[in-house]
């Protein structure tokens, strides 16, 4: 009874996971088949692999694309993170004027349709010069990344025991010193969870990085989308450049597993 | 009105046996306790009594009949939880009529009961206001009339005073121990405070590890404690514990420590003789049956004032010999001179309150 | 070590007046206790003099210096908090050097200090351990020990016992009275138990809605309270009050009220010399200073038994006096009768330790 039980439960996951797991498994396989493979019917899963896809997606403006994808996405989360915390802190810790209607004013940030916002932000940073540099996007991203930020890592800092701080300025630690080596070391996992999100929500973005770039400082994810339109679609070099694409958020989130397991289940301490 | 019988019942939660063989005797109109250290397996017990824990083996009776497979609705007990469980939207009243409608009692029966019950809660001012309106113990004065307008055979109170404050609690244990036995339902009643153990069971049972460690009156666990455990449980502060060995010098018997050399009090010589073992013994004495004078006396052991604890009337006295501390409690007006911080006193015991284990079962001796 | 004083201390939060200009002094090398049910100001009291909390007007002197408007880091003050405030990122060892790098104390002193702490705690074989590898009585000892390491003028402690069992209570108080007794350190203590505040403190502060509402030592507080709630707050069972009024007959002081009529003896007539006749008061006797006897006699009144309360070698009595519930508290050994519940009695209040309040101001008249 009991091992049927688990037997089930084990299948339901499988099945679960396969689902879940078996566009990614296409897109992988795609990658290194050649296009006569690709458009076979029924699909083909055993076959010679080749690295022609690569190659070519190598030899075209994508690794440009995804290198400005990374720095974007990164200074963008790098400057969220900082300020974020800061201002996420600042509202869990001390009693600030109207905090409620600031904490909202923030939060309101992030529920802003990109549609929306789009004309407006190409006339500013036209008139700004800056259009099609990687400042816009870090800035704008920053925008949606601040919000979301300081509202996860409040959540964290409140969870913090307020005595665990309070120890430490009776031991001499000044209120920065009392930020730098008690809460944010406690707050790790918040950290975490952060940076994910933070870096998947600015290299995903797409409708903003369309409008506010042309061609030096495009993403990824705009140059994906161009592939499609030139003389019908080259699925092999989509395939192996959404692979290249996946490759440093895969890797950034198996160093920082534990951690986002624990920030996920929202900061249980100890 | 029932007499419970809990008979070798075990019950398992995964791997972990949390209840080993209980057994046990509940009279008809018996408050029986059940107390012990948290995760002892008192609630455990408590709940496989309502019928909401199945037992792994063992039966549960009541009234001579078996209950194991009579569901929880069916067998007619009441049950009362530490977080009082009131309905927030109902008023006293309508809390308490709630679980007689279930059951389609007459109008005029339903009055009655809560008229009754009312009566014994002393809740009549009260009876229009939400559970909010009233304090902690309003609150668990109304849970336990709900439990009680049913007239249940069975009455299971599970830690009913945990979230009271002291002051409260001492006032409603005298008030539900009067309530009790006024309407003689059978009672068992669950906590983790030795004094309100004591205070209030007819009967205790005392558990530790998911074992009944000891069943009787509040006095026969106080004076005669089956073992090491249940001797330190009861009473504050706790039985002085001092390991000792056994000698024989010239046909009498001595407790011998290496501070020490006492003879053993004539009326336990005869059940030392026959229960020692050769692991030594645990010689127990409780802090009120320790007495100090600031002059020797015969028998008497040559301490030294560690810590002073006054007490209301009495004053609790730590004295410090070899590595070891022993306490003592005593009436200030008895006590006869006024102990300093580091005075060498005299410290002994009385005899007819030494209490022998075994160090090695850990069982009582004498 | 240092004198604390504060002056006219003062704070609110929002319109909630948590601490009302209170005056206090705590002598060099003295262990100060304040007491109070929640909310009474003491916690807010605490953190204001360890510098979480502004006051609102007032200020507290350390060996005379105002330190109100220091940081708290800068008054060299430790705290243990209720609950330990331990890192769970930290060993044991790190939590005895942290305090030490922002007094910028210099390698080779850090590792003394933190062997001398080890030491005095008795933890060498703990100092690699996370604090969630160690039981709840060696937290405490982390959280004192990080606390006492930086050398502190003066020591605060926040309800330091709450989270510990009964027994480990009992245990830890007696270590913490006489550890801080070897290191006479100036020491306050916050507490809601009144049990911990009389046998720790040499001078007991007893606070309610932000007022102090008497200073003194535990027997002052015990014998002297200053009004009905001091009373009422300290002992267990909590003091018998009973409503009467003082009638002068001819040639004696009577207490009268429905129920009896006490004729005044003793010291207690000196005592009521000033009082007019006719004056309404409250009666004040605990339940230690009653005598239950089978038989009347002079001075006695008869009770019925309402409940029996067994408690270690004591026994506690419910006697209904009247419409009045009447709390006694005596050794076992003392009763020369088995007393039964319904039981006829007759009860003796010992007129030395009556105690008489104003009816309308509750202050203590005699």
């Amino acid at each position: 009874m009991k091992i049927l039980k688990r037997i089930l439960g084990i299948g339901l996951a499988l099945f679960v996971a396969a689902l879940f797991l078996f566009p990614l498994l296409w897109v992988v396989l795609a990658s290194f088949k050649t296009k006569l493979e690709l458009l076979a019917v029924p699909p083909v899963f055993i076959f010679k692999p080749t690295l022609q896809n690569y190659i070519n997606a190598f030899r075209s403006d994508f690794p440009m694309q995804v290198r400005n994808s990374l720095i974007i996405a990164a200074s963008s989360t790098v400057i969220s993170i900082i300020l974020g915390s800061l201002t996420a802190y600042g509202f869990s810790r001390y009693s600030i004027k109207s905090s409620d209607f600031l904490q909202f004013w923030i939060l309101s940030l992030r529920m802003l349709p990109a549609i929306a916002v789009v004309v407006p932000f190409y006339l500013v940073f036209r008139a700004l010069k800056l259009l099609d540099t990687h400042i816009a996007l870090i800035l704008v991203y920053c925008l949606t990344n601040i919000s979301f930020a300081v509202w996860v890592m409040k959540g964290f800092f409140d969870e913090i025991p307020l005595e665990l701080e309070e120890a430490a300025m009776l031991d001499g630690y000044s209120p920065p010193q009392v930020f730098l080596r008690v809460a944010l070391p406690l707050a790790r996992a918040g950290l975490a969870t952060t940076t994910i999100f933070c870096l998947i929500q600015s290299l995903n973005e797409f409708l903003l990085a369309v409008s506010l770039t042309t061609r030096v400082a495009e993403t990824a994810p705009v140059g994906l989308s161009k592939v499609q339109t030139l003389m019908g679609v080259d699925w092999g070099l989509l395939s192996a450049a959404s692979v290249i694409f996946m490759i440093p958020i895969i890797i950034f989130t198996i160093i920082v597993r534990n951690e986002l397991v624990r920030g996920m289940s929202f900061g249980r301490m100890k | 009105m029932a007499e419970v019988k809990v008979e070798n019942v075990s019950v398992r939660f995964g791997r972990n046996l949390v209840l080993k063989e209980a057994s046990f005797q509940v009279a008809d109109g018996e408050l029986c306790v059940i107390v012990g250290p948290s995760g002892c397996g008192k609630t455990v017990l408590l709940r496989t009594v309502a019928g909401l824990t199945r037992p792994l083996e063992g039966n549960i009776y009541f009234d001579g009949k078996l209950v194991n497979d009579v569901a929880p609705s069916h067998r007619d007990v009441a049950m009362c939880f530490q977080t009082y469980a009131l309905y927030p939207y109902m008023t006293v009243r309508q809390n308490w009529e709630f679980p007689l409608r279930a059951v389609n009692l007459a109008k005029e029966e339903i009055q009655q009961r809560v008229a009754k019950v009312m009566e014994l809660t002393h809740m009549e001012p009260l009876m229009n206001r939400y559970p909010r309106e009233l304090s902690g113990g309003q609150q668990q004065r109304v849970a336990l009339g709900r439990a009680l307008v049913r007239r249940p055979r069975v009455f299971l109170l599970d830690e009913p005073f945990g979230n009271l404050d002291a002051k409260l609690r001492v006032e409603l244990r005298a008030t539900v121990k009067r309530l009790q036995m006024d309407l003689g339902i059978t009672t068992l009643h669950v906590t983790h405070d030795q004094v309100e153990a004591q205070a209030m069971g007819d009967k205790i049972v005392v558990m530790a590890m998911g074992t009944v460690q000891q069943v009787g009156t509040p006095e026969e666990i106080y004076e005669q404690p089956a073992n090491l455990f249940v001797a330190g449980f009861f009473g504050t502060p706790r039985m002085n514990f001092i390991p000792c060995e056994l000698k024989r010098d010239g046909g009498r018997l001595f407790f011998v420590h290496p501070a020490f050399t006492l003879p053993v009090p004539p009326h336990q010589v005869a059940a030392v003789e026959a229960g020692i073992s050769d692991t030594g013994l645990i010689l127990g004495i409780r802090p009120e049956n320790v007495s100090i004078s600031a002059s020797p006396q015969p028998d008497a052991i040559p301490v030294e004032v560690y810590v002073l604890e006054p007490q209301s009337n009495e004053l609790i006295v730590d004295l410090a010999f070899g590595d070891m501390i022993l306490k003592s409690r005593a009436d200030r007006d008895e006590l006869g001179f006024e102990p300093r911080l580091n005075q060498k006193v005299y410290a002994r015991f009385a005899s007819d309150f030494i209490h022998v284990f075994d160090r090695e079962s850990q069982l009582r001796i004498a | 070590m240092a004198r604390l004083e504060l002056e006219q201390l003062d704070c609110w939060y929002g319109k909630t007046h948590a601490v009302d200009c209170i005056n206090l002094v705590v002598e060099d090398g003295e262990l100060c206790v304040l007491l109070g049910p929640s909310g009474c100001g003491k916690t807010s009291t605490l953190r204001m003099i360890a510098g979480f909390v502004q006051p609102a007007g007032g200020e507290i002197y350390l060996d005379g210096q105002p330190i109100s408007h220091l940081y708290p880091g800068d008054r060299n003050i430790a705290m243990v908090f209720q609950s330990y405030a331990l890192y769970p990122h930290k060993t044991v060892r790190e939590h005895f050097v942290f305090p030490l790098i922002p007094a910028k104390i210099p390698g080779p002193e850090i590792e003394e200090r933190v062997k001398e702490m080890a030491d005095f705690l008795d933890m060498h074989d703990l100092l690699d351990r996370y604090p969630s590898e160690l039981s709840a009585g060696q937290q405490q000892r982390v959280a004192i020990g990080r606390a006492l390491i930086r050398r502190p003028r003066l020591f605060l402690l926040d309800e330091p016992l709450n989270n510990l069992d009964e027994h480990l209570r009992v245990e830890m108080r007696a270590n913490l009275r006489r550890m801080q007794q070897d290191l006479k350190i100036t020491t306050v203590y916050v507490t809601h138990d009144q049990v911990e505040a009389q046998a720790l403190g040499d001078k007991i502060v007893v606070m309610d809605m932000g007022h102090i509402r008497q200073i003194g030592s535990p027997q002052e507080v015990y014998l002297y309270p200053n009004d009905l709630f001091v009373a009422g707050f300290i002992g267990t069972p909590p003091m018998n009050f009973i409503p009467c009024r003082l009638e002068r007959m001819e040639s004696q002081v009577v207490l009268h009220n429905s129920h009896f009529s006490l004729p005044l003896r003793g010291n207690l007539v000196a005592r009521t010399a000033s009082l007019p006749d006719g004056q309404e008061l409250i009666l004040g006797v605990r339940p230690e200073h009653l005598r239950v006897r089978s038989q009347p006699a002079e001075g006695t009144m008869p009770v019925e038994i309402y409940v029996l309360e067994p408690q270690s070698n004591e026994l506690i009595l419910d006697l209904k006096l009247g419409d009045l519930l009447i709390k006694a508290r005596n050794d076992k050994r003392e009763f020369d009768f088995r007393p039964e519940v319904g039981q006829q009695v007759w009860v003796e209040f010992l007129q030395d330790y009556v105690h008489l309040f104003d009816k309308g101001t509750e202050q203590r008249l005699a």
